[in-house]
């Protein structure tokens, strides 16, 4: 049969449209598939958002822990010597532009700076003790933002 | 004019000041700083400097028609869209722009109730200029009266959502601003900026009358336009998380700084993709 023939046209273009109408309501039906869960991702986050809200107190201070002491590895120019991994805490809702923290290692004292610290956030820094000393970690200012 | 119309006039304004030039200027620490910084006789050359710039955009971007010239040539001073004269214009484009800039900076914790009123008054004066800018151009280049562009369909228009927001976002992501933003607003003003996120899409794609309008409307039930407008959030929130991934160092931080971060991100992303729905169809 040539593709001239009527009968055979008419039977393809039928064939196109079905396919065409299937293509589109198989998109509209991917497409109201995206919108529905784009529609739970917002309500999801949301819900989240309304959870940190409530949750959070509104004017605790920030507070900082000593998270990890290891030694430094014996290849490194400072063996022997301890890597301090200190955590800041921002409990509060307010934002914090800068927090210094103290870190006392023996007689030897040591500073982190932190900025940009999110209400209910934390943050870690890392600092070297020497060698036998006991690490003791202080918030000494911050400001907020 | 009814007000419904006038709502939807000055709303396009704001929306277009943000879009064309205002959002980035908003999330530039150095604007906030500049309007405590500048001396008042640079602040008030910038100003007038700024503001002549904008009348001359109103005056020019081609939006006098022959019957605002008189049979002798004299002109009538009146512009084309509403029949108003230019001074007028003039005054609704820099009161758009104070009033979505002052919005913004609020939402985004830079002005509060605390700021000194001087601050508060230097702030706008330094936000205004970009922000005029943007609203004159805004009315002229992107109004429903533009010639319309085929709309991609889906999922091209995906494509689409993501270039814009990746477009107008992208600059934003490595800097500091994000992170100072998203550290001084509390999680309340947060869940504010997502619903506005959401609202300036909305608005955007199906109220404002921006180009391309009224083939966006086309077969379009509210329910419908409500979902393509929580695809293009998602699509701004996507994208803003996979910027700050790539280009922020945010993979050390808790997911609240992720949550907060990058609803941040999420409201240039959101107005880009809008914006590309309306510039590129």
């Amino acid at each position: 049969m040539s593709p001239d023939d009527p009968s055979e046209r008419e039977a393809s273009d039928s064939g196109d449209d079905a396919a065409t109408q299937e293509g589109i309501a198989g998109g509209d039906v991917l497409e109201a598939g995206i919108m529905i869960v784009s529609a739970l991702l917002l309500v999801g986050l949301f819900g989240y958002i309304a959870s940190q809200a409530i949750v959070a107190p509104a004017a605790a201070e920030p507070t900082a822990t000593v998270d990890s002491v290891e030694r430094v590895p014996p290849d490194s120019p400072q063996a022997g010597s301890l890597r301090v991994t200190v955590s800041l805490k921002n409990e509060g809702e307010t934002g914090l532009s800068s927090v210094e923290v103290a870190v006392r290692c023996g007689s030897v004292e040591r500073s982190l700076s932190f900025t940009h610290v999110p209400a209910r956030g934390h943050k870690t820094g890392t600092v070297i003790c020497p060698q036998g000393t006991t690490p003791d970690v202080s918030v000494a200012t911050w400001i907020e933002s | 004019m009814k007000l419904a119309a006038e709502l939807r006039e000055q709303g396009r304004g704001m929306a277009g000041a943000l879009l064309v030039l205002g959002i980035s200027f908003a999330y530039t620490v150095e604007t906030w700083r500049l309007a405590v910084d500048i001396p008042p006789l640079h602040l008030l050359g910038f100003v007038v400097a700024g503001l002549a710039l904008v009348v001359s955009i109103t005056h020019s971007v081609g939006f006098r028609s022959d019957e605002d010239v008189e049979a002798d040539g004299a002109d009538t001073g009146l512009r084309r869209h509403g029949e108003s004269p230019l001074w007028v214009e003039f005054t609704e484009i820099v009161f758009q722009s104070l009033f979505i800039g002052y919005a913004t900076l609020a939402l985004l914790g830079v002005v509060d109730l605390r700021t000194p009123f001087s601050v508060v008054v230097r702030t706008g004066l330094i936000q205004v200029v970009p922000l005029a800018v943007g609203a004159a151009l805004a009315n002229e280049l992107l109004s429903g009266e533009q010639e319309e562009l085929p709309e991609a369909g889906f999922p091209h228009n995906l494509g689409v959502f993501a270039l814009g927001a990746i477009f107008f976002s992208a600059p934003i992501a490595p800097t500091g601003e994000v992170g100072l933003i998203a550290a001084q607003i509390d999680w309340m003003r947060v869940g504010v900026l997502l619903a506005v996120t959401i609202s300036v899409a909305f608005l955007m794609l199906y109220e404002l009358e921006f180009r391309g309008q009224s083939r966006r409307l086309q077969d379009r039930s509210r329910p419908r336009q409500v979902g393509q407008t929580c695809i293009v959030t998602v699509v701004g929130l996507v994208v803003a998380f996979g910027l700050l991934v790539a280009l922020g160092g945010i993979e050390t931080e808790p997911v609240a700084t992720w949550a907060r971060r990058t609803v941040v991100l999420a409201f240039p992303a959101t107005v880009g993709a809008s914006g590309a729905r309306v510039i590129l169809g």
